[in-house]
């Protein structure tokens, strides 16, 4: 039986790690090995939570078949208003992507951060404290602690964008954290119309309260000030100013970080929150709603990407347009759609993480723009063949992870009866693969104006090509993470 | 048993020894040609080990099979009367030719490649008749188009060769198109390549009817162009480019024939069926095969060409045998079916001696222009000797072996066939006399030309004499072995030998000769002037003969110039919808992006002055929020200005942001009130 313990036991791992940290670095700074080192370190903190995960799955599993587990410090099935947490499938596997691409995002941070200046503990400390903050966010099982982990992983972002403390990343994180702010007045306003209907916070009691609801005005507004609090987190267009503005002001290993994790939590809390827990469709039909958003998002995303000539700022347009595809997933409500969007969590969020820490990786030697990465294929071989791997996975080519994602969004569209959103995706998809090729034209179709193939630092390379790797592992074998998703598919109901 | 083994080694052994042709040439040209004799004859006794092994009759074939590709598709071979017969003709023409070929070939280069080549040819053809699925037997089918196109273009540095080969090779590739077609549709429907299977499969009604027609003419365009009949006949003329030995051995005696096999073959499978071909299918190959006779020895007729004659005269024979089998009503036991073998066989030995006679002539004058010479028949008399026999057999006079075919032919043409086939059919074998003698009279008789007596030639050596030698045996014997053959093809009506001397048929041969043979003696010897103007280039009929009927001239001019035209609209279609279109759309769809992009900024911009209008209306109301609304309003306008004035593309500023999410709250609020209602 899963125990309080064995759940806080990742999050509590994960924040005393991070406050460790400091200390940590600041005693082996000075030695001669130190990034060998940290590396010992990072290995260790990753390998005592992976393994605290690890411990939780095996309890969760050991029963024959598990579903929903409501975790309260007082040990009552529902509380109205204290903590809780809940153990699903999707939690787990939330969970285990989210350390997993933390990880490979903390190994590349350490080789990236210590190219460019002098190495802070802190940076990392705020990086192992906002993957605690998610994964708490993904175990919580009331709307409150929900809202209390997942905003502190949004607003404590901000730390990683402003890390370079430019003025650009001072401007675009201090417009981040407004937007923030102003989401989380949002949520709060809604979630008090919710406790007011319905006196609980709890996901179950709050659902099954919601489904006996006979005047449903109040539910309305509710709705509208919680999607619009999440939609503005998540940037869906046209909430999504801020994105490409903070990801392009933000060091690559923290864009990496935050399109992997922070961007793919917001995905979750947006199918947590609004499709199964708040409210199916059933009790609120919301679907138009959220596909008109997701084909905006699409489009715009993508029309934007088309214009960009900075190469980190077209990565960041990608990153709404693939907002888009995900909201296709969760507006569909049928079982592929979650399949297809639990898939796309995961390879959508290594893809940008990918190119981003790519790009990373060539700006340092001053390239930026599409004329800049002109020759790039003969000058830096090996990451511009990461990022070209990357590029294809974004347009959806087979055999990578994102044609797999991409069909099985655009299959969960069709099959709840939405062609025209599957039209409109893969005409976008079009556009994707325009400006994909456009960056691979520069890359491998111009000749560079001089020639001299330039060093590429080999231990950055690593973490980006084990990327690559399972990009390619599980496109073509994407039935290793099918078999973590299955569960969660079995466990959902969707029409109550 | 032996067949088992043998049934194997006559098409691999010959198929694995080509390879080995390089490597032993470097031994030397001796060791490389005793290897070449020795593997053709072992090839040649291996196929004559297979004659007692197959046996006529209902599943009376020999069917043994390997795996291959899948369980479906599987290698194999099928041993019955019809294979045997061909894999003989094959085993036995390829010795024949790789002796004349050490005469023949003595003073050429490369000669490596030529036999590598020759041998090659042998296993693949071998491997062509005897394979027992269609798969199989379209591989080896494409193998001896390869190896007639490398043979045609020995000589690689004469132009004309080579050119020749390219026709040959693109114009036989239509008809290979053809060919897979069919078999491509006969797996769909059946999922099976084999013989056996589509026997089953046709026995046990699975296959409609309608495919069946549909594959039948499908089998029957590829026939056409490997067999050179109407209207795709002409490249046989243009295979004359090749060595003359490759000619008797290629486009006389066996590759030729592979469409003739493959109709027999397929009229075999479709026996159960045939009722459905018979309406239009069995007559259209019957009336190819009678209009190819018929103008096929029209051509031959007029031709300058020592191996045109020859070539012409092929045409036209293989025409003879489409006749036989489209007049052929059931399988095995029908007389057309029967004759159409056998004549393949006869023409076989009398084209084959005709080549290789040509060969020798060819060798001694150094020109192919009959018209050049005359009066040989005292320089080289043995040739001229063999060269009556070739006539003499090819005209269809008793007792040689077309006698005995020609006359099953015409019989089996009398007894199925309309009154026109009849006639023109006749009016064929006369012509073929008619072109014979002129043959004979033009190289042989009369004086001794200009050029013979500037060159002095002499008699074909023995090594090339000899294989012609035994051709012209078997042209006097063959015919003979009829009745045995008959019975051991499994026809019902075992034709007697006197049957064949006697009959109406025969008397009415003899007669239809007589015009003929005047025509060319008026022509040639007394040389009548009204002859002399019939002949002459500015004549109609002699301009459509010379031009071989306009076929060349209308591929050329209309089909050619036509695929040009259809090609080159293809290409305008491609640079405007393909590259300029979609130039243009991609070219609107980025104007587009930066247009979405310039009104976001100016919407929220247009949005920020509404508000602050109305703050500003509002503010003057409250008098203590004046110096608030002021300021308020001097930022607005400060940033609306620096807005206005920054380039797309970099970061907007918070105000915009901010405008945005507004719009966005509105426009979710719409959105939701439309799909859930108030």
């Amino acid at each position: 039986m899963v125990g309080i313990i064995d759940v806080a036991l990742p999050i509590i791992c994960l924040v005393a790690f991070s406050l460790l940290t400091i200390p940590v670095f600041r005693v082996i700074r000075k030695s001669q090995h130190r990034i060998g080192l940290m590396l010992v370190w990072f290995a260790t903190v990753f390998a005592v939570s992976g393994a605290a995960v690890a411990n939780l799955t095996a309890k969760y599993y050991s029963v024959p078949s598990p579903s929903f587990m409501n975790i309260t410090l007082t040990g009552e099935p529902y509380s109205s208003l204290s903590s809780a947490f809940m153990i699903d499938a999707i939690s787990i596997y939330m969970a285990i992507i989210f350390i997993a691409v933390s990880a490979v995002v903390v190994f590349y941070s350490l080789f990236h951060i210590s190219e460019d200046e002098r190495l802070s503990g802190r940076y990392f400390a705020i990086m192992l404290m906002l993957t605690a903050a998610l994964t708490g966010a993904v175990f919580s099982g009331d709307l409150l602690t929900l809202f209390i982990f997942w905003e502190s992983a949004a607003a404590g972002s901000s730390f990683l964008m402003i890390y370079k403390k430019t003025r650009a990343s001072l401007n675009s994180t201090l417009k981040y954290l407004v937007m923030i702010i102003i989401a989380s007045a949002f949520i709060v306003f809604g979630l008090s119309l919710v406790y007011g209907l319905t006196g609980t916070l709890n996901f179950w009691a709050v659902r099954d309260a919601l489904i006996t609801l006979s005047d449903k005005h109040l539910l309305l507004i509710a709705f509208v000030f919680i999607a619009t609090g999440y939609a503005i987190e998540s940037a869906i267009v046209p909430f999504h100013f801020w994105l490409p503005d903070a990801y392009t002001a933000a060091p690559s290993s923290s864009a990496a970080f935050l399109s992997a994790l922070i961007d793919q939590g917001s995905y979750y809390v947006l199918i947590r929150v609004l499709v199964f827990i708040l409210t199916p469709p059933a009790v609120l039909n919301w679907t138009l709603m959220l596909a008109v958003m997701s084909a905006l998002t699409m489009i715009v995303g993508n029309l934007f990407a088309l214009i960009q000539t900075n190469v980190k700022r077209l990565i960041a347009n990608i990153c709404v347009a693939d907002v888009g595809y995900n909201l296709i997933g969760i507006t569909s409500v049928t079982a592929t759609g979650l399949m297809g969007n639990l898939y796309f969590f995961l390879i959508g969020g290594i893809t940008t993480a990918l190119s981003f820490m790519a790009v990373g990786l060539i700006n340092h030697y001053g390239f930026k723009t599409l004329e800049d990465f002109s020759g790039l294929g003969w000058k830096m071989p090996f990451v511009s063949l990461a990022l070209l791997i990357a590029g294809l996975s974004f347009a959806g080519v087979p055999p990578l992870g994102g044609f797999t994602a991409k069909f099985l969004v655009f299959t969960a569209a069709i099959e709840a009866n939405m062609s025209w959103l599957a039209v409109v995706g893969v005409l976008t998809s079009v556009i994707q693969t325009a400006y994909v090729f456009r960056l691979v034209n520069y890359m491998y179709g111009r000749r560079p104006q001089d020639e001299t193939r330039i060093k590429e630092s080999k231990r950055m390379l690593i973490p980006i090509f084990i990327l690559v790797g399972a990009i390619i592992i599980l496109g073509i074998f994407p039935q290793i993470v099918f078999n973590l998703i299955q569960p969660s598919i079995n466990q959902i109901t969707f029409f109550p | 048993m032996l067949a088992d083994v043998t049934s194997w080694l006559v098409w691999i052994f010959p198929l694995v020894s080509s390879v080995f042709v390089p490597l032993i040439a470097r031994a030397g040209e001796k060791a490389r040609n005793a290897f070449v004799i020795g593997v053709t004859a072992v090839t040649a006794s291996l196929a004559l080990t297979l004659i007692p092994a197959a046996s006529s009759g209902e599943g009376g074939a020999i069917n043994l099979v390997a795996p291959w590709i899948s369980q479906a598709i599987t290698a194999g071979v099928y041993i019955d009367p019809l294979s045997v017969l061909f894999t003989c003709l094959v085993g036995f023409f390829g010795l024949i030719i790789a002796i004349y070929s050490l005469g023949y070939m003595k003073h050429e280069e490369n000669l490596t490649r030529y036999y590598f080549y020759l041998l090659l040819f042998i296993g693949s053809m071998i491997g062509l008749v005897i394979s027992d699925n269609f798969l199989q037997l379209f591989i080896f089918w494409e193998m001896v188009g390869l190896c007639s196109y490398s043979l045609i273009s020995f000589w690689n540095n004469r132009p004309e060769s080579v050119k020749a080969g390219n026709k040959v090779f693109i114009m036989t590739r239509i008809g290979d198109a053809s060919l897979l077609a069919a078999v491509g549709i006969l797996y769909a429907s059946l999922n099976t390549f084999s013989f056996h299977g589509t026997i089953t499969a046709i026995l046990n009604g699975t296959l409609p009817s309608s495919t069946l027609t549909v594959v039948a003419f499908l089998v029957l365009g590829g026939a056409i162009a490997k067999s050179a009949q109407l209207p795709l006949h002409t490249w046989l003329y243009s295979a004359m480019e090749a060595p003359t030995s490759i000619s008797a051995l290629l486009h006389a005696a066996t590759m030729v024939k592979a469409g003739v096999y493959l109709i027999a073959r397929f009229i075999l499978i479709a026996a159960p069926m045939i009722a459905v071909l018979e309406g239009s299918w069995l007559p259209t190959v019957a009336w190819i095969g009678v209009l190819t006779a018929f103008l096929g020895a029209t051509m031959a007729l007029y031709t300058p060409d020592i191996k045109g004659v020859l070539a012409y005269s092929t045409v036209s024979q293989l025409g003879f045998m489409m006749a036989a089998l489209g007049t052929s009503l059931a399988a095995s036991e029908s007389l057309g079916w029967f004759a159409s073998l056998f004549h393949t066989m006869s023409h076989a030995f009398f084209e084959g001696l005709g080549f290789l006679l040509a060969g020798g002539i060819i060798h001694a004058l150094g020109t192919r222009d009959m018209r050049l010479m005359g009066g040989l028949r005292k320089a080289m008399p043995v040739t001229y000797a063999l060269a009556i026999i070739m006539i003499l057999t090819t005209s269809g006079l008793p007792p040689f072996a077309a006698f005995f075919s020609k006359g099953l032919i015409i019989t089996s043409i009398t007894e199925e066939g309309s009154l026109l086939q009849v006639i023109l059919i006749y009016a064929t074998t006369a012509i073929t006399f008619a072109y014979s003698l002129r043959f004979v009279k033009l190289i042989f008789l009369g004086k001794e030309s200009e050029h013979l007596q500037k060159l002095h030639p002499h008699e074909a050596p023995k090594i090339m004499l000899a294989p012609a030698f035994v051709l012209a045996v078997a042209c006097l014997i063959w015919g003979f072995l009829e009745p045995w053959l008959g019975s051991y093809m499994g026809v019902a009506e075992v034709p007697s030998l006197l049957s064949s001397f006697v009959g109406l048929e025969t008397a009415i041969f003899a007669v239809i000769l007589i015009p003929a043979g005047l025509l060319i003696y008026a022509a040639y010897w007394k040389n009548y002037s009204i002859m002399n103007s019939l002949r002459s280039a500015s004549n109609p009929l002699a301009k459509l003969l010379s031009h071989g009927y306009f076929f060349d001239d209308f591929y050329e001019k209309v089909v050619a110039k036509g695929v040009m035209l259809f090609s080159r609209g293809v290409k305008f279609f491609e640079v405007v919808f393909l590259e300029i279109f979609p130039m243009v759309f991609a070219n609107m769809v980025i104007r587009f992006a930066g247009g979405v992009h310039k009104y976001f900024e100016a919407a929220a911009d247009q949005l920020l002055t509404v508000i602050a209008g109305r703050t500003v209306d509002s503010a003057a109301k409250v008098k203590t929020l004046d110096s608030l609304a002021d300021r308020f309003l001097d930022i607005i306008a400060r940033h609306t200005l620096r807005s206005a004035s920054r380039a797309e593309g970099s970061s907007s500023s918070l105000q915009h942001y901010l405008a945005a999410a507004l719009l966005g709250f509105i426009v979710l609020v719409i959105l939701l009130i439309i799909s859930v209602g108030v």
